[in-house]
């Protein structure tokens, strides 16, 4: 243990470990899970982080301003933690806030291609969306308001997404839609991140990219067997989707699969000889969807990041896995209190929700 | 008062089945049963005894209860007091009707708030406008002035009806304004026109409307307000309409549950049905009489003392004295004394009253903290069903008897508001800290006291410690624990020969034989420690690891080095750590001593005052809390570890009340 982890971490660690430690607990999800109405739900959430829903639903009884706030409280958590760090450190959390910035630049993008697009009116819907910065100086309402795909353009032109947006063209936008644009953020932004991780200090830097490969292989899998399967898009268009890092792209699994005719392509022998786990539940989910087939890759993908994650909570506590770990438990914690929120608000019971929730 | 715990008795009672009802409810009306199961007692004879199948669901009642309890933090209203609890006049619970009840009210509620969301909605269009306009990003909308050719403005309305707009007709124009967002402006422009509308081409107009349009979007704005606070109205006004059936419901459903849980500590035989469980002593008499007049005289009723059953199995309540709440706090926030031995509650009313007096010794900010609890504390009364968030009635009182310390210690050292109004009774600490020799004392006089009084609280703490031991016969820790006879004798040795140290100038310890036999003979006899223990456990036949001499010894002096060192470090270290008690008064005294010269450099006057009153607001907030955190730290620390295992098992007594339990108001 070097004076500078202990130095940097030590706060840090302590800090995150007692937030993480006022996480929700199982006992607490319980007596959630047996909410009946929303009322009830946010009775249930008083003392905790999430107490200030019950105002915004008392104010409001829109659920959908509660997923507002959640996505706020998401990137403030993001903005608090990196002011807690500094230098590279600083910048990594930063970079990894961009997801946030990248979604929510994907659902203003989603509104103005609805309105403008496809005739849509999107009315009340941008009063949802987050207008503050996240991290760029982005005009959401300038986005949202574009006349035209080139305003878009310009509006980002100040910003990393600028090249991503200006590769498309508008009459690309009109015919394929959002697509290509939406995957060019996404890379983008894991591009920028893998270039400030590739600046970590030694042992940081492995933990990181050894996340972020893992992450790059499932998610890549995820994209060759939705899109590659389910909508049949040809090797070249799949190349591109690609996000970088991760072993899977170099396989000659991954060559073969690209220049099978789509209706041929196996998942299982994509993923056989490096994840042999997720191949056998692939198997063992028999002739199901593409979309199951997604989902359990998905599952696979969660269930492999908690186990990481929990390994790093137990281990060597000066490290950025602090900080990988508190994030992707606040995300976990947010995503079940959003399944509970929209469980009880459309109705379902509580199998279904806790099959979400938990 | 007494001073250890609540000696309690185990009842073991026999009714019949026909007296079970009458008996729960009287069970639950005294409230002072803390129940066992009798299969723990005789698990032999577990197997011929049975638990009545509860009629609904575990859980069912209690969450009823919460969904209920939700309903009236909806309405304003606080939940009832357990005072409305009464199990006479309780009636049967129809489950499916109480939900019924519940359901139709949330049911109801759920349609109030689908119009409030659409409010919700309106706001959020409204509001995009509205900050589009006071932005001035008029790029984002689209104003027409104009007539329309068709209809009026019901019309215009009606048609705009899902599109983000605002409709004006300005006094003496007679064309309309129509604000809208340039976005929506493929959908806004044929509506419009199918209405024949007339542009006005003056395009001066439009700057003339835009305060026009401001002013109308911040009436509109309001006006949402004001819809959404009717709608908020409403929703109480709904709750309250079913607000007696509610709180009998909810009555209902706690008494249920109460006895509910009484039934589960019942177990029955073919006529019978039999319980047991805890109570304090005092209550024993009143619990039998309850029973027999229950059963109609038709019971067995078994007391067993607590002294033939397992320490650590008989619950813990300890007397309940008004004066001493707030300590108690304390105490309970550490741990629950083991059972039968000394409650620490009155020596941590001195000894954190003492230290935090010590470390602030002031008598005006005293003052002010007593005001501050006085204050709060007459709050907290005037607005009981106020829920305190961060600080408790017991807290304010807390404050007063801070406070109260703090004066009585600045009157003593003379101290008030940092300045020396009145010669203090004892010595003056300000002149002491910053070195006016006129005193005759100096900092190292505070160390001093300080030392001193660590060592009478970790001198008592050892003494409490062998008053528990020996009530609790337990000898072989009595003599040769750390905490035990041979740890207090090296710690009193220790003492001497120090302070003989200091008073030879530093220079030796004491001559002679007496020092290496006061050590000497009980660190050999702490050797024996080992081979003892393990003699005692096979003498009570209990299984003890066969081992050769060789492993034996070698145990014996690996425990015999930790002992040594946990006795010498652990006693020097807990009384020097009594030092941050001087260490705090003196920070207090030099804060307060920055704060008078600030004002001086100021040029006193108004400004002076202004830099005296900040000064002793930032010591009153900071110097207190951490005078108080310090205190709390040295009890917890230095004086429960002497004496307070913190093993005991709450009494927790199944009751009407919630918060029936280990206070137990003492009987006469």
């Amino acid at each position: 243990m070097s004076v500078g982890e202990l130095n940097r971490y030590a706060f840090i660690n302590a800090k995150l470990r007692s937030r993480i430690g006022g996480m929700l607990d199982d006992q607490r999800l319980e007596n959630l899970l047996r909410c009946q109405s929303l009322d009830e739900l946010f009775n249930q959430l008083k003392d905790t982080p999430y107490e200030p829903l019950m105002e915004i639903y008392d104010q409001s009884a829109d659920i959908q301003r509660l997923e507002a706030w959640l996505f706020a409280r998401n990137v403030r958590l993001h903005l608090d933690v990196a002011k807690l760090t500094d230098g590279v450190h600083s910048q990594t959390v930063m970079a990894m806030t961009r997801k946030l910035e990248v979604e929510n630049l994907k659902s203003v993008v989603r509104l103005w291609f609805s309105n403008t697009v496809k005739h849509q009116n999107i009315d009340y819907r941008l009063g949802y969306l987050y207008q503050q910065q996240i991290v760029s100086p982005i005009d959401w309402a300038r986005i949202a308001n574009a006349q035209t795909y080139d305003e878009i353009v310009e509006a980002l032109s100040r910003t990393p997404y600028a090249q991503s947006a200006a590769a498309i063209t508008a009459s690309q936008i009109a015919t394929e839609g959002l697509f290509s644009l939406e995957t060019a953020f996404d890379r983008t932004w894991f591009s920028m991140l893998r270039s400030v991780v590739a600046q970590l200090p030694g042992d940081d830097r492995k933990l990181v990219e050894a996340v972020l490969d893992r992450d790059s292989d499932l998610k890549n899998i995820i994209n060759l067997v939705r899109f590659g399967w389910m909508y049949s898009l040809p090797g070249d268009k799949l190349r591109i989707l690609m996000l970088e890092g991760g072993g899977i792209t170099k396989t000659k699994e991954f060559r073969q699969y690209l220049e099978t005719p789509p209706a041929e392509r196996s998942p299982q022998k994509l993923v056989g000889r490096r994840f042999p786990d997720l191949a056998k539940e692939l198997q063992d989910s028999g002739k199901s969807t593409a979309e199951m087939q997604t989902l359990v890759v998905e599952q696979y993908l969660f269930r492999i990041r908690r186990k990481e994650f929990h390994a790093m909570l137990r281990g060597y506590p000066f490290s950025f896995g602090i900080i990988l770990t508190y994030f992707f438990l606040e995300e976990r914690q947010d995503a079940i209190i959003r399944s509970l929120i929209n469980g009880i608000h459309y109705g379902w019971d509580s199998p279904a929700i806790r099959e979400f929730a938990v | 008062m007494n001073v250890f715990t609540v000696p309690m008795k185990l009842l073991t009672a026999v009714v019949l089945d026909e007296a079970t009802d009458t008996v729960k409810k009287e069970l639950l009306r005294l409230g002072v049963l803390d129940f066992i199961q009798v299969s723990r007692l005789a698990p032999e004879q577990a197997a011929r005894l049975s638990v009545q199948k509860q009629q609904e669901e575990p859980g069912t009642y209690s969450n009823l209860r919460s969904r209920v309890e939700t309903l009236f933090i909806q309405a304003g209203r606080p939940t009832p007091s357990s005072e409305k609890l009464n199990p006479d006049t309780m009636k049967p619970l129809e489950v499916g009707k109480a939900k019924a009840l519940v359901d139709k009210v949330v049911g109801d509620l759920s349609t109030i708030r689908e119009q409030q969301k659409q409010l919700s909605q309106s706001r959020i269009r409204v509001d995009e406008l509205l900050r589009y306009i006071t932005e001035e990003k008029l790029q984002y909308l689209d104003i027409r002035i104009g007539q329309v050719g068709k209809g009026n403005d019901a019309l215009i309305r009606s048609r705009l009806a899902n599109q983000a707009f605002v409709l004006i007709q300005p006094e003496n124009w007679k064309d309309f304004v129509l604000l809208t967002l340039k976005r929506d402006r493929q959908q806004v422009s044929p509506l419009v026109e199918t209405l024949q509308w007339m542009e006005n081409p003056d395009g001066g107009l439009q700057h003339m409307a835009i305060p026009l349009l401001r002013s109308e979007l911040e009436q509109q704005m309001e006006n949402l307000g004001k819809a959404n606070a009717e709608i908020k109205e409403r929703i109480t006004l709904r709750i309250k309409e079913d607000m007696e059936s509610l709180e009998t419901l909810w009555c209902d459903l706690r008494l249920h549950e109460l006895l509910g849980e009484i039934a589960l500590n019942f177990s029955h035989t073919r006529n019978t049905t039999i319980f047991s469980g805890w109570v304090p002593q005092s209550e024993s008499s009143a619990l039998e009489s309850v029973i027999r007049a229950a059963a109609n005289g038709a019971c067995v009723i078994e007391w067993t003392d607590a002294k033939y059953l397992p320490r650590e199995e008989v619950p813990v309540a300890v007397e309940d004295v008004p004066l001493l709440r707030p300590f108690q706090k304390l105490v309970d926030n550490y741990s629950v004394p083991e059972y039968g031995t000394i409650n620490p509650t009155p020596f941590v009313a001195i000894s954190y009253l003492v230290m935090f007096a010590l470390m602030f010794a002031d008598a005006g900010q005293g003052l002010v903290i007593l005001l501050l609890g006085l204050l709060g504390l007459r709050n907290s009364k005037r607005n009981p069903q106020l829920k305190p968030k961060m600080i408790s009635a017991d807290m304010y009182r807390l404050f007063m008897y801070l406070g109260t310390a703090s004066i009585v210690s600045g009157v003593i050292f003379g101290s008030y508001f940092g300045f020396a109004l009145f010669p203090p009774l004892w010595f003056d600490y300000h002149a002491a800290v910053v070195g006016h020799e006129s005193t005759g004392r100096d900092v190292y006089s505070i160390l001093t006291i300080t030392i001193w009084f660590g060592i009478v609280v970790i001198g008592l703490g050892l003494a409490l410690n062998w008053i528990n031991l020996i009530r609790k016969k337990d000898w072989f820790h009595l003599l040769l624990d750390k905490n035990g006879l041979v740890g207090g004798w090296l710690f009193g040795c220790g003492i001497w020969a120090a302070f003989a140290f200091v008073g030879s100038g530093y220079k030796q310890l004491p001559q002679g034989l007496f020092l290496p036999i006061a050590f000497g003979f009980p660190l050999v006899f702490l050797f024996a420690k080992v081979p003892l223990h393990r003699h005692m456990e096979r003498r009570q036949g209990k299984e003890v690891e066969p081992k050769g001499i060789g492993p034996l010894v070698m145990d014996a002096l690996l425990e015999w080095i930790v002992d040594v060192l946990e006795i010498f470090s652990g006693f020097l270290a807990n009384t020097l750590s009594f030092m941050r008690v001087a260490g705090l008064g003196i920070a207090h005294v030099s804060l307060m001593t920055a704060f008078a010269q600030m004002a001086d450099l100021a040029g006193g006057g108004v400004a002076g005052i202004i830099v005296l009153l900040l000064g002793n607001a930032m010591v009153i907030a900071l110097e207190g809390l951490s005078a108080g955190i310090q205190a709390l730290r040295l009890n917890y620390y230095e004086f429960f570890t002497k004496y307070f295992t913190g093993r005991g098992l709450s009494y927790n007594p199944i009751a009407l009340h919630p918060h029936a339990g280990r206070q137990i108001i003492s009987r006469p």
